[in-house]
């Protein structure tokens, strides 16, 4: 089976954390690049209004020819912080789709 | 250019597999009865055979890259579970499903049925990907009038 390419954002909150709680979907040794909370919301309302919501997950989107999850943390969403997964088939459409949403490149996901 | 289609649009495929019984007469398994879908979301649903399944399946668990999966129990009486698996595939993405009776048997071949939902951002990437996974655009099998 091919390799999967993600990128993960998340914003406000401490990135051990978070990865803690995301930890069924991020593998080991990864955790997410930390965005503003301005960040994180531009992106979640650009999916939001360009994605196609797929049925059968709640915050699941197909954009730009990859997946994106966004994860609302219960503790941090009266403040609208959350995280972002970007999945996609190659590393040139997760980068693509960062870049479309404003999204920083030089954090790797490893750090 | 691709046309891109709107919010308000059905911008998906859904296919149940049907598979006939031991006497190879009637199709008593069809995955729209069990999980009626949405029909305004779909631009189709199309009812496959087992072979039109069993095909796709094994092209896009080899070529796709997995998302997801889920193993729901249905009922523990009656030992059923829901297997879903997501996937990206041809820049779309695909939702598998699939009933087995048995806990014990995990191939896609044993499955009571399953379905297959395809989703893309353009219409002319929607029929890419059914395209390529060879699965019509039209039902395939009928199935018989209610009793």
């Amino acid at each position: 089976m091919p390799d999967i390419y993600r990128r993960y954002y998340a914003a406000e909150t401490e990135a051990r954390d978070l990865s803690l709680r995301l930890g069924q979907f991020i593998p080991p040794n990864h955790l997410p690049a930390h965005i503003s909370l301005e960040l994180f919301r531009s992106a979640v309302s650009e999916v939001e209004k360009e994605g196609i919501h797929l049925l059968s997950q709640f915050s699941s989107y197909l954009y730009n020819s990859t997946n994106i999850v966004i994860f609302y943390i219960p503790r941090l969403s009266s403040s609208g912080g959350g995280a972002l997964m970007i999945l996609g088939e190659t590393q040139d459409k997760v980068d693509d789709t960062a870049r479309k949403l404003n999204l920083p490149l030089e954090i790797l996901a490893s750090n | 250019m691709n046309r891109k289609i709107s919010n308000g649009f059905k911008r998906e495929y859904f296919f149940s597999a049907l598979k006939p019984d031991e006497e190879g007469k009637n199709y008593s398994f069809d995955g729209f009865e069990i999980f009626p879908p949405p029909v305004s979301r779909y631009k189709r649903l199309i009812r496959i055979t087992g072979e039109d399944f069993l095909r796709a399946y094994a092209q896009i668990t080899a070529e796709g890259i997995c998302i997801s999966s889920q193993t729901s129990p249905c009922s523990e009486r009656e030992e059923v579970d829901l297997v879903g698996l997501d996937f990206l595939y041809n820049s779309s993405f695909i939702t598998m499903k699939s009933l087995f009776k048995t806990k014990r048997k995990r191939d896609a071949e044993d499955a009571s049925f399953a379905t297959i939902r395809i989703t893309a951002e353009t219409e002319e990437k929607l029929n890419s990907t059914a395209g390529r996974l060879n699965l019509p655009l039209e039902t395939r099998v009928e199935l018989p009038p209610a009793a």
